[in-house]
C-alpha cells in the first residue's frame, strides 16, 4: 500500500498496463522527455524509451489520427490531448472516426484506444483551458466516457480503459492532480460502467463525479453535522455506459435526488440522469430533482469569480438544506 | 441471455402472492431447480424454485411486498448477459428492448393535487395507495400544520399512527386476549367474507341413510386398510355418489361468473381441510369423476395428507369445479358451508350415527336403528333454483343409499 498522489496515479495506472501489455504505446505533446505539462507521466519515457513512449507535435489531429491508424493496426494507444478543451480541435476523429469504425466495417475493425485529457475548472486556466467537457464526450454513440476522482479509481479505470476493446475517453481533472489517496500495491483493475457510493445515507442521494466527488462528500459531512440531513454520495465515474442501477436504487432508498456537475448547465450531464431518474423512478421521487450545475457561462479566470462558478460544497450544503427543510 | 422471475400463476382465483423470503440473494449463482423464493398467497404458502440457471442480478420485489401474478419479481442473468447489459447506457433490466421507450404511467397511483390543493409528491401517491390511506384526511392534516405538501414523512407518520391491525375494543374486554390472526387465517377470511358477501346462499338438506354403506365400510375395512395403508371413511363414498349425481345434474358443477353459468365438463373435486384450526384450504383432486371409489379415496387421502403437512402448491388449489367440507368429526347434525366463488355449490356432510328410523318393508314399518346422517348443500341461488338443487340432492341420496358399493371395492 502506498499513498500516490492523482498525478502520480497517471503515470502508475499507464506503466501497470505498459508493463503488462506490450501493445500499449504512449504519445502526446510533452509527455514523454517533459513528464507531462502538468507532470502525470514522470518516468515513463524513462522507464519503457522513446519508442513506447512518444513525443509528438503541436497538433491535435496528429495524436489522435497516429493514435487511431496505430489502434486499427494492433496496437493499444494511450494517446493524451493536453487540456480536454481540445478536443474540439480533432473533434472529427472522435465524433465520426474512432466511434463509427466498429460499426461501419461491420466489426472487420476495431479501434482499442485511450484518450486521457486534462478535463475541469478550479485552476485559473480561463475559459478555454477550464472547461469540464465530459458532456461533449458522453454524447457520441461508439465511445465510452470515464472521469476518475481518486488515485485508486485512476489505477483501475486506466487499466479498464485500456483493456476495452474500443475508444475510451478519460478524462482527468486538473484541480485533482495533487490529491493523495492510498493505492494498494499489485496490479488493479476497474470496471467500465460501475459508479462508486461513496457514503451511504438515506435522505437523498448526491450524484456527482471527478471534482464534484469531493466536493459532495465534503457538503454530505457538513449537512450530516450541522442539518442532521444524511445524504448519499455517489461518485457516478463512468457516463457511458451509466451505473443506472446504483443511481435508481439510491433513489429508490432516498427518494430525493442531487446532481453536483461542473458541466454548464444546459445539456450537462446530470440533465441526462435526472431525466432517466424521472422516466424510472419517478413513483420514487419525494421532490423535484434538484441540478447543482455550474452557470451557462464562459469560465471566469479570476480566482473569486472562478470558485463563484463552480458548484462548491458550501453551495450543495445551502441547496440541499434549502430544497429538503423549505 | 438474461431471464425473468415472475409471480407464478397461484391458484386461478389468487391474483397476488406477497413475498416472504428470499432464499437467494443478488449476486448468488442459482440452479434451476432451487427453491428461490417464499411466497404466501391467500391460501397457502409455497416455496418457489428458479426455472432456469443463472446468476440472480436483481431483486424487484423485496421481502414483505406483494406482486401481482406475471410481474417480475426478479432477474436471473448470465455473466455474458452481465456485461452486454453493462454496456448498455440506460438499460435497467435485460429485458428491455433496445428501441423501447420508458413511460411513466402518470395517473397509477391517486392524483398529484389533495382536495384543498395540496400537493402530494409522486412517492407520497404510490405510498397511499399501497397502505390504503385516506387523501382527504392527510391533506386535512397537512394543512392544519400549515404545510401545502405531502411528503413520504407524512405518509409514513399516517401509516404508523393507524396500524393495519385495529387495536381490539376497549370498552367491553379490557382483559381479554387478544389473538391475532396469521396470515392464511387472515386471508382465508377475506376470501370467506367476500363470497358470503356477494352470493346469496341458499342451504338445503337431506337426511341419508347410511346403512348400507356402513355394512360394506365394516367387511372391506380391514382388506382396504391392508391394501392402502389408510382406513376407509364415509367421504370417499359420499365424494363418489357426488360425481355420479353431477354426471346428471351438470348446472351444479360449474362456474358463474355473475352473467353466465360455464358447465364444466370434468368434475374437479375441491376437498375442504381444517388446518388444526389455523386456517382452512380445499385442495383439489383433479378428474375426481374419472376415479372409482378406491382410486377416489386414495387421491383425495394424497390432497388431505399434503395439505396438513403444509406441502400444496398453487397447482393442487386451482381448478376446483365443486367442493365438499366435511364436519362430521364433532358430532354436528348439519353445516351451511360459504360456496368457493366462482363454484355455485358446495356439499357438506356431518356425523353419520346410530339412529332410530321408520323403515319400510313389505311387512309393514318398523322403527330400526339405522346409521344416518346429513347430506346438506349451500348453493347459489343466481345459478341455480332449490327445485334444482333439492332434485340433485334427492338423486344424491339415492346413489348413496341404493348404489352396489360392494362392486367397486371388489375389484
Amino acid at each position: 500500500m502506498a499513498e500516490l498522489t492523482y498525478r502520480e496515479a497517471v503515470a502508475h495506472g499507464i506503466a501497470q498496463e505498459m508493463e503488462r501489455d506490450d501493445r500499449v504505446v504512449f504519445l502526446g505533446e510533452d509527455v514523454g522527455k517533459a513528464g507531462g505539462v502538468f507532470k502525470a507521466t514522470v518516468g515513463l519515457y524513462e522507464k519503457f524509451g522513446s519508442l513506447r513512449v512518444r513525443d509528438t507535435p503541436i497538433s491535435e489531429q496528429a495524436i489522435l489520427g497516429a493514435a487511431m491508424g496505430a489502434a486499427m493496426t494492433g496496437l493499444r494507444p494511450i494517446a493524451e490531448i493536453m487540456f480536454a478543451d481540445f478536443v474540439a480541435v480533432c473533434f472529427d476523429y472522435i465524433a465520426n472516426e474512432m466511434s463509427k469504425l466498429r460499426y461501419m466495417s461491420n466489426g472487420q475493425l476495431s479501434c482499442p484506444l485511450v484518450i486521457r485529457t486534462g478535463n475541469g475548472g478550479g485552476v485559473r486556466f480561463g475559459a478555454q483551458h477550464s472547461q469540464s467537457v465530459e458532456n461533449w464526450t458522453m454524447m457520441i454513440p461508439g465511445v465510452k466516457v470515464v472521469a476518475p476522482s481518486s488515485p485508486i479509481d485512476v489505477v483501475g479505470l486506466m487499466a479498464a480503459a485500456v483493456r476495452d476493446p474500443d475508444p475510451v475517453i478519460f478524462h482527468e481533472h486538473k484541480a485533482l492532480y495533487a490529491t493523495k489517496g492510498e493505492v494498494p500495491d499489485g496490479e488493479i483493475v476497474d470496471t467500465l460502467g460501475t459508479a462508486k457510493i461513496l457514503r451511504s445515507g438515506s435522505d437523498c442521494t448526491i450524484a456527482a463525479l471527478a471534482l464534484m466527488a469531493p466536493r459532495a462528500l465534503e457538503a454530505a459531512d457538513i449537512l450530516a453535522r450541522d442539518h442532521s440531513i444524511n445524504a448519499e454520495v455517489i461518485d457516478v465515474r463512468s457516463l457511458v455506459p451509466l451505473d443506472t442501477k446504483t443511481i435508481l436504487g439510491s433513489v429508490a432508498k432516498t427518494g430525493r435526488l442531487f446532481t453536483v456537475e461542473e458541466n454548464p448547465r444546459l445539456c450537462g450531464w446530470g440533465a441526462e440522469i435526472a431525466s432517466i431518474v424521472a422516466d424510472e423512478a419517478f413513483w420514487d421521487l419525494d421532490g423535484p430533482i434538484v441540478r447543482i450545475t455550474t452557470p451557462h457561462i464562459p469560465l471566469p479566470a479570476a480566482d473569486h469569480l472562478e470558485d463563484l462558478a463552480l458548484p462548491s460544497a458550501a453551495r450543495i450544503v445551502d441547496k440541499v438544506r434549502r430544497v429538503l427543510n423549505g | 441471455m438474461s431471464a425473468t422471475v415472475v409471480m407464478p400463476q397461484l391458484g386461478e382465483t389468487v391474483a397476488e402472492g406477497k413475498i416472504l423470503t428470499w432464499f437467494k440473494s443478488v449476486g448468488d449463482e442459482i440452479r434451476e431447480g432451487e427453491n428461490l423464493f417464499e411466497v404466501e398467497t391467500d391460501k397457502v404458502t409455497i416455496d418457489v424454485q428458479a426455472v432456469v440457471s443463472g446468476r440472480l442480478s436483481e431483486i424487484r420485489v423485496g421481502a414483505g411486498s406483494v406482486a401481482k401474478v406475471g410481474d417480475v419479481v426478479a432477474v436471473v442473468g448470465s455473466a455474458i448477459a452481465d456485461r452486454v447489459a453493462a454496456t448498455n447506457m440506460t438499460k435497467l433490466s435485460a429485458e428491455r428492448e433496445a428501441f423501447e421507450e420508458v413511460s411513466t404511467p402518470i395517473d397509477k397511483f391517486g392524483p398529484a393535487k389533495g382536495p384543498n390543493g395540496v400537493r402530494v409528491t409522486p412517492l407520497a401517491r404510490r405510498l397511499i395507495a399501497q397502505a390504503g390511506l385516506d387523501l382527504n384526511r392527510l391533506a386535512q392534516e397537512a394543512r392544519q400544520r400549515g404545510s401545502n405538501r405531502i411528503a413520504k414523512a407524512d405518509v409514513r407518520a399516517a401509516t404508523r399512527a393507524s396500524p393495519s391491525t385495529p387495536a381490539p375494543p376497549q370498552d367491553s374486554q379490557k382483559s381479554g386476549e387478544v389473538i391475532v390472526l396469521n396470515a392464511v387465517r387472515l386471508k382465508t377470511g377475506e376470501r370467506l367474507a367476500e363470497n358470503w358477501r356477494n352470493i346469496p346462499h341458499v342451504f338445503q338438506a337431506i337426511e341419508v341413510d347410511f346403512t348400507a354403506i356402513d355394512r360394506v365400510r365394516r367387511k372391506y375395512k380391514d382388506a382396504f386398510q391392508q391394501a392402502h395403508g389408510f382406513s376407509l371413511t364415509y367421504l370417499p363414498f359420499i365424494a363418489r355418489a357426488a360425481c355420479l349425481a353431477l354426471e346428471a345434474f351438470p348446472n351444479v358443477n360449474a362456474r358463474f361468473d355473475g352473467k353466465a353459468l360455464t358447465l364444466s365438463p370434468e368434475t374437479h373435486l375441491g376437498i375442504a381441510v381444517d388446518l388444526s384450526h389455523n386456517g382452512l384450504v380445499a385442495p383439489v383432486v383433479r378428474d375426481a369423476g374419472d376415479l372409482a371409489l378406491v382410486g377416489l379415496a386414495k387421491a383425495m387421502r394424497r390432497q388431505i395428507e399434503k395439505a396438513r403437512a403444509g406441502k400444496l402448491t398453487p397447482d393442487d388449489l386451482a381448478g376446483g369445479t365443486y367442493s365438499i367440507s366435511n364436519n362430521g368429526a364433532f358430532g354436528t347434525s348439519f353445516t351451511a358451508p360459504i360456496i368457493n366463488a366462482p363454484q355455485v355449490a358446495i356439499l357438506s356432510a356431518d356425523a353419520i350415527r346410530l339412529k332410530p328410523a321408520v323403515v319400510s318393508t313389505s311387512e309393514g314399518d318398523f322403527l330400526a336403528p339405522r346409521m344416518m346422517g346429513m347430506i346438506g348443500q349451500s348453493f347459489d341461488h343466481r345459478a341455480f333454483d332449490g327445485a334444482y338443487s333439492a332434485a340433485f340432492l334427492s338423486r344424491l341420496k339415492q346413489i348413496l343409499e341404493d348404489r352396489d358399493w360392494g362392486d367397486e371395492l371388489d375389484g
